[in-house]
């Protein structure tokens, strides 16, 4: 994508800085001659292991969800021709989170550390089916988000459920955890269980560019144009399904991300809905690196979860977008 | 010259029928408009033509292959297809939207070879829209946006367009460029088949006018030989008045 390569790397490069100030923070001072001389393994050791095992991992696994909530999103949006559309009001996220929290609830999380992502995505994939399902019954898109909203609603009481019975309070603010979402105390490993999956999405949506943009023009005449909308619809609902899942087995629910992120770029990329993903993948990962560093200086009692920031600026974010859309010609 | 034709042809929504028994060939090089009320089965008929919906009986030929075993891509070198719904779902430029119709060569908005800009290019002179390259298409008049679609649909240089309903919601002025930009696509070779409502502009453009009524072609043949009072009333159900092969007034039956 030549076109958008001075786009895609001013973001790329922004991505590098903002990860880079991540290292800066933390309870250890640390100047930024000593965060490269970690970075680099140059310096002292205690630098390096401050680095690589904390910090680095943490603005890492920042980066990675958010873009992988932001191009999932993106895709979402040109697959439903809707720019509300994104895993956390399709209810694709709850779902996964769901998945993720009865592994826990249940005690299986401790016999693999793959089984927790396997259920994260599981759930992912399951939602995305369920409306890839109900794509095909209905062709009005209002009709496939309140789908949604059944799906997330449906999910949340459940979740709910699983609080309620709760065995003890330990399991309880385990579970809680996953529902506010965070990226604080991850470590390479717990990246490296979630990271093919996210990246085999990834790829997925990016094969699809083409036909979103195709789908511009909706569904009969993209068809019309020589797109295999079935095959389209697979593509976008498989590679949604395994990066959403992936990023919520690394960081919980995180909402609104896939929403604001695509929002903010349209205008960059001359509203074209396969230009935009990896733009908004890009910028979605600079978006959560700088909402866990904001969280980090503002100086509350407890430390904010990245979920409950997300949701304080992204719901009302979204409450605009609905009243702004531009192109009001959908069903 | 491109062929397409259609045998025995029929297709139901669960237990409706929506058109059966239809046998037509286009004649290659012509303009040819289908016309009948609404809910003679028009569009649906157009969908199985354009290959998007198989039929439930019978066969259409594209060139002599069958059209449902053809690839997507194949298919779409060969015939562009208008639907009657024309709005965009997000606001790209005019120029992105006319590349759209490269989608079968491999060429998107992001990325476009040589042969698909010409083409693009072309389309774009064609239709005139070269002062409206970069505008955003939710910024156009609807005149100008049905032209970006026949822009997009000639930039893929298909041989064969077929177009569902291209007039709708246009004033007299635009319904006569738009015409003639199908007539022109003809004259240069290409085939042409056009579901038109305007009976009027139908009988002066189109080389043969085909008769659809509850899902059955009932006519077909030249505007001079069978625009006639019998068949605006067993097709349309209303009493014509036609002089010299034109329509000159409808009152109710």
């Amino acid at each position: 994508m030549i076109r958008d390569l001075p786009l895609n790397a001013g973001l790329f490069t922004a991505g590098i800085v903002a990860i880079f100030l991540a290292c800066l923070l933390g309870s250890t001072s640390l100047s930024i001659a000593d965060v490269f001389g970690g970075l680099t393994a140059t310096g002292a050791d205690e630098h390096s292991v401050i680095i690589w095992q904390i910090r680095l991992p943490r603005a890492f696994a920042a980066f990675i969800t958010g873009a992988a909530l932001a191009m999932s999103g993106a895709a979402l949006q040109g697959l439903l021709r809707n720019p509300l559309a994104e895993p956390g009001v399709l209810g694709v996220s709850a779902m996964s989170v769901l998945a993720a929290t009865l592994v826990l609830y249940f005690g299986l999380a401790t016999a693999s550390s793959l089984i927790l992502p396997a259920a994260a995505i599981f759930g992912a994939l399951l939602a995305t089916a369920l409306l890839g399902f109900a794509a095909l019954r209905t062709g009005s898109v209002v009709t496939l988000i309140l789908i949604g909203v059944g799906i997330s609603s449906f999910s949340g009481a459940l979740m709910s459920l699983l609080l309620n019975f709760a065995p003890n309070p330990f399991s309880l603010a385990d579970m809680v955890n996953w529902t506010l979402g965070s990226v604080a105390n991850r470590s390479l490993t717990d990246l490296a269980y979630s990271l093919p999956f996210i990246l085999a999405g990834l790829g997925l949506l990016l094969a699809s560019a083409r036909g979103l943009s195709a789908l511009t023009l909706g569904e009969e005449a993209a068809a019309g144009l020589g797109l295999n909308l079935m095959h389209q619809r697979i593509l976008v609902i498989v590679g949604a399904g395994l990066a959403t899942g992936g990023s919520i087995a690394i960081a919980g629910a995180i909402g609104f991300v896939g929403i604001i992120t695509p929002h903010v770029m349209r205008p960059l990329v001359g509203h074209d809905p396969g230009r935009i993903l990896l733009p908004s993948a890009l910028a979605g990962g600079v978006l959560l690196v700088a909402a866990d560093i904001l969280i980090r200086i503002l100086p509350t009692y407890a430390e904010l979860k990245l979920g409950v920031v997300a949701a304080l600026i992204g719901a009302p974010a979204f409450v605009w977008i609905a009243i702004q859309k531009r192109s009001g010609g959908l069903p | 010259m491109t062929q397409l034709s259609a045998d025995n042809l029929s297709l139901n929504a669960g237990q409706t029928e929506l058109f059966a028994k239809v046998n037509l060939s286009l004649a290659p090089g012509k303009l040819t408009c289908l016309i009948g009320p609404n809910g003679a089965g028009k569009s649906s008929l157009l969908t199985c033509l354009a290959g998007l919906k198989k039929p439930a009986t019978g066969t259409v030929l594209l060139n002599g292959q069958d059209l449902t075993g053809m690839s997507s891509t194949e298919r779409a070198k060969q015939l562009s297809y208008l639907p009657q719904n024309r709005q965009l779902s997000w606001p790209i430029s005019v120029e992105d939207a006319v590349a759209l119709g490269r989608f079968a060569y491999g060429g998107t908005p992001a990325r476009l070879s040589e042969a698909d800009r010409t083409a693009v290019d072309e389309a774009l002179d064609i239709c005139e829209l070269n002062g409206l390259r970069k505008r955003a298409t939710d910024t156009l008049s609807g005149g100008e946006l049905s032209r970006v679609h026949f822009a997009r649909a000639f930039a893929g240089k298909a041989p064969l367009l077929i177009a569902d309903e291209p007039l709708t919601a246009l004033d007299p002025k635009h319904q006569l460029r738009v015409m003639r930009l199908i007539q022109r696509f003809t004259e240069n070779g290409g085939t042409a088949l056009v579901v038109l409502h305007d009976i009027a502009l139908a009988a002066q453009f189109a080389d043969v006018l085909l008769w659809m009524r509850f899902g059955r072609l009932v006519d077909e043949g030249s505007p001079a030989k069978t625009l006639t009072e019998q068949n605006m009333s067993r097709v349309f159900d209303v009493s014509a008045r036609i002089e010299d092969g034109r329509l000159i007034s409808i009152a109710d039956a």
